[in-house]
C-alpha cells in the first residue's frame, strides 16, 4: 500500500478549509451548517424543478414535432440539440453533462442467473439482434422457491466493435453507479429518453474519458443503456448510443414471459461448529484439533451457482485460520503440483516482493498451490509459511496452500499457527 | 489533557495537529472531497463545542477518528447524500501506479475503505479498528481479507500478503 500511502500523504486540508475549521473558535457562537435546511433547500429545489417542468416543458414540446431532416426521431428544443456533423445515426439525442458519480452498493436476496439463449435474445431485443451481437444475463431475485425478475444486464457489440452496456428493469433500473445531470429530454420514436454524458478528468496520463448514457421506459420497463470510451471517439460514440438507443425503441418493449427461470439450490446459513462438522458434503474435512489458543469465530455454509463450499473460521488474538473445504473445480486444477516440483511452491525460492521474483506463468500456483494429501510431507508444508514485518500486526508465520483429498479440495490460510500444527490438522482428516 | 479552547489561539493549535489526519480519513471513507469537508467541520465543530477531556494523545486521536468514522458512515446512510466530484478527479495521482491502484480502492463500499484506510495508512491493529468502528475483529479482519481478495490484482505480494 506504499502507493496509497504516498498518494495520501500528499492531500492536505486547503487554506479555505483550514479557516473555516478553526472559524468554530473565532465565531463565539460557531455557525453549524443546519442539515435540515441543507435537505430542505434540496427539496425545494425539487419541487421547483418540477413546477418548472409542469409549466415549461408543455411550452417547449409545442415545437418538438419537426423531425429532423429526411428522419424520423425527433428533437426536444429546438436550438438546443446541434445533431452531429455527419453523424450515421438516424437518432438525435441530446446528451445532458453529468458532472457527477457515486456508487451504492447492490444486495439482490437469493440472487441467480440465466444466460439468454439466442431465441430469448430476440424476444428481449427484437430489432437489436439484426444489428448487433448480443449476450444477457437474467438477474434473479428468490424466497423460498420463487423467482422474480430483478433485472437484464446486457453487452450488445456493433459492427465496429463499441460494447454497449443494457440494462432493463421490470419497474424502476437499479444501478451500482449513477449520473446526476440537468434533464433535458430527448423524444425518439415518441419515447422520452434522457440522455447525458460524463466526461472525467485527465488521468495520470493525461487521458480522459467519456461515458455516453440514456435511459427511458417502455410499456412499464425501464431501459438504462450506456457507452464509454476515450475523448478521441466521442462522436463514434454518441453515434452509436443514439442508434442503438432508436433501435431499442424500434423494436418495442421486451417480451419478459419467454423467461422461465428455476431457482437453483442456494444456500447462505451461519453454521456452530457442532452443525459444520455434521455437514453432509465437507463436515469430515474440518480438523477435529486446532492448535492451542485457537477458538471458533464462524462458520458459513455458501452454495450458489459457482460456489458450494464450507467456510470456517478460527481466531487466536491476532493469528487467524480460515479453511474452506469445496469440490474441486476446473480453475483449480491448474494449481495442482506435484511435490517434486518445489519450483511451483517453494517460497524461499523466491524473495519477496515476489511479484517481482516468481516468473509471470508461475504466480498464480506460487501463489496458492494444491498439494495431493498422499505427498504432503512436513517439509512441504514448512516451505509454505515465511513471515512479515507489520507494524500494525503482531509476529508469527503465515501460509497459504490447498490440499486434495480425493475430489474435495481443502484451502487453508493460517497466520500464527507453526508448520507443525497445521501438518497435524490436515492428517486429522480421513483420506 | 483537556481542551476548553478558551483561546481561539489554542484551538487554531489543536486544528492544525489533526485536521490533515481527519480529512485524509473522511476522503478515503466517503470518497469525495465535498463530503470529507463537511465531515472534518462537523467533527471539530463537536471537539469546540464538547472540550472534551483527553486522557492522552492517543486517547484524543482515537476520539476524533471515531467520530470521523461515525460521521462519514451517518452521511454515507443519508438519503439526501450530495452527489459529489469523485476523489481522483479532485487529486489526480501522480504515478500510473498509483492511479490504478486508487482506481480500484475507490471501487470498493466504504467499509472495505475504512479499514484498509485505518489498517495501512493509520497503522491501526485489527483490535484498534474494531473499537474505532464498533465492528467485532472477526468482521474487521473479514472486510481487510475481503478488501484484499478486490485488490490482489493491483497490489504487489509483499502488500497484499501483510494483511
Amino acid at each position: 500500500m506504499k502507493a496509497y500511502n504516498e498518494y495520501m500523504n500528499k492531500i492536505s486540508v486547503s487554506d479555505a478549509l483550514h479557516q473555516k475549521l478553526v472559524s468554530c473558535a473565532i465565531n463565539a457562537k460557531p455557525v453549524r451548517r443546519p442539515n435540515m435546511i441543507k435537505r430542505y433547500s434540496i427539496a425545494f429545489a425539487c419541487l421547483a424543478a418540477v413546477l418548472l417542468s409542469v409549466f415549461a416543458i408543455p411550452q417547449i414540446l409545442q415545437y418538438d414535432a419537426t423531425p429532423t431532416p429526411g428522419n424520423n426521431p425527433s428533437v426536444l428544443e429546438p436550438g438546443t440539440v446541434i445533431p452531429t456533423p455527419g453523424s450515421s445515426s438516424r437518432y438525435t439525442l441530446y446528451f445532458n453533462k453529468a458532472d457527477f458519480q457515486s456508487t451504492a452498493d447492490i444486495a439482490i436476496k437469493g440472487h441467480f442467473w440465466q444466460e439468454l439463449t439466442d431465441k430469448e435474445l430476440k424476444a428481449v431485443f427484437p430489432v437489436l439482434t439484426e444489428t448487433h451481437k448480443i449476450t444477457a444475463t437474467a438477474n434473479f431475485s428468490s424466497d423460498e422457491g420463487k423467482a422474480s425478475l430483478f433485472n437484464i444486464e446486457a453487452h450488445a457489440v456493433s459492427v465496429a466493435g463499441l460494447r454497449t452496456y443494457i440494462q432493463l428493469v421490470p419497474g424502476e433500473v437499479t444501478l451500482d453507479y449513477i449520473f446526476d445531470a440537468e434533464v433535458k429530454p430527448s423524444k425518439v420514436l415518441g419515447t422520452e429518453v434522457t440522455a447525458g454524458c460524463f466526461e472525467t478528468e485527465p488521468n495520470s496520463k493525461g487521458l480522459r474519458n467519456v461515458i455516453y448514457f440514456a435511459y427511458f421506459k417502455l410499456s412499464g420497463i425501464s431501459y438504462y443503456v450506456e457507452l464509454g470510451g476515450t475523448e478521441a471517439e466521442k462522436e463514434a460514440l454518441k453515434d452509436e448510443i443514439s442508434e442503438l438507443t432508436g433501435l431499442l425503441i424500434e423494436g418495442g418493449a421486451a417480451d419478459l414471459r419467454i423467461l422461465n427461470p428455476v431457482v437453483p439450490e442456494l444456500r447462505q446459513d451461519r453454521l456452530n461448529l457442532d452443525e459444520a462438522h455434521a455437514d453432509a458434503d465437507f463436515g469430515a474435512y474440518l480438523p477435529t484439533t486446532l492448535p492451542e489458543g485457537f477458538v471458533f469465530q464462524d462458520a458459513l455454509r455458501f452454495i450458489d451457482q459457482e460456489r458450494n463450499e464450507l467456510n470456517v473460521h478460527w481466531t487466536n488474538d491476532m493469528g487467524y485460520i480460515d479453511w474452506r473445504v469445496s469440490y474441486l473445480g476446473d480453475n483449480d486444477k491448474r494449481r495442482i503440483t506435484s511435490v517434486a516440483d518445489r519450483k511451483n511452491y517453494d517460497l524461499s525460492l523466491y524473495p519477496v516482493p515476489r511479484a517481482d521474483s516468481v516468473p509471470g506463468d508461475l504466480h498464480e500456483i506460487v501463489d496458492n498451490p494444491v498439494f495431493l494429501i498422499d505427498e504432503l510431507t512436513l517439509d512441504v508444508v514448512r516451505t509454505r509459511a515465511y513471515e512479515l514485518p507489520d507494524s500494525g500486526d503482531q509476529p508469527g508465520a503465515r501460509m497459504r496452500f490447498g490440499v486434495l483429498y480425493g475430489n474435495v479440495l481443502v484451502e487453508l490460510n493460517a497466520k500464527g499457527a507453526t508448520p507443525e500444527a497445521m501438518f497435524d490438522m490436515l492428517q486429522q482428516i480421513k483420506k | 489533557m483537556a481542551y476548553k479552547f478558551y483561546r481561539p489561539e489554542d484551538f487554531e493549535v489543536f486544528v492544525t495537529k489533526h485536521e490533515n489526519r481527519l480529512y485524509r480519513t473522511a476522503l478515503a471513507i466517503t470518497g469525495n472531497v465535498s463530503d470529507a469537508e463537511d465531515v472534518v467541520q462537523e467533527v471539530f465543530l463537536r471537539a469546540y463545542e464538547k472540550a472534551v477531556e483527553f486522557e492522552s494523545e492517543e486517547h484524543e486521536k482515537a476520539w476524533l477518528i471515531k467520530v470521523t468514522v461515525n460521521l462519514c458512515n451517518s452521511r454515507l446512510r443519508s438519503l439526501w447524500r450530495k452527489r459529489t466530484e469523485p476523489l481522483l478527479d479532485s487529486y489526480p495521482a501522480d504515478e500510473p501506479e498509483q492511479h490504478e491502484l486508487l482506481e480500484q480502492i475507490l471501487t470498493l463500499p466504504p467499509k472495505y475503505r475504512t479499514v484498509l484506510h485505518l489498517f495501512y495508512y493509520e497503522g491501526y491493529s485489527i483490535k484498534d479498528i474494531s473499537r474505532l468502528t464498533g465492528r467485532k475483529e472477526s468482521t474487521v479482519r473479514s472486510h481487510l481479507t475481503r478488501a484484499r481478495q478486490k485488490l490482489k490484482s493491483v497490489l504487489k505480494e509483499d502488500d497484499y500478503e501483510s494483511i
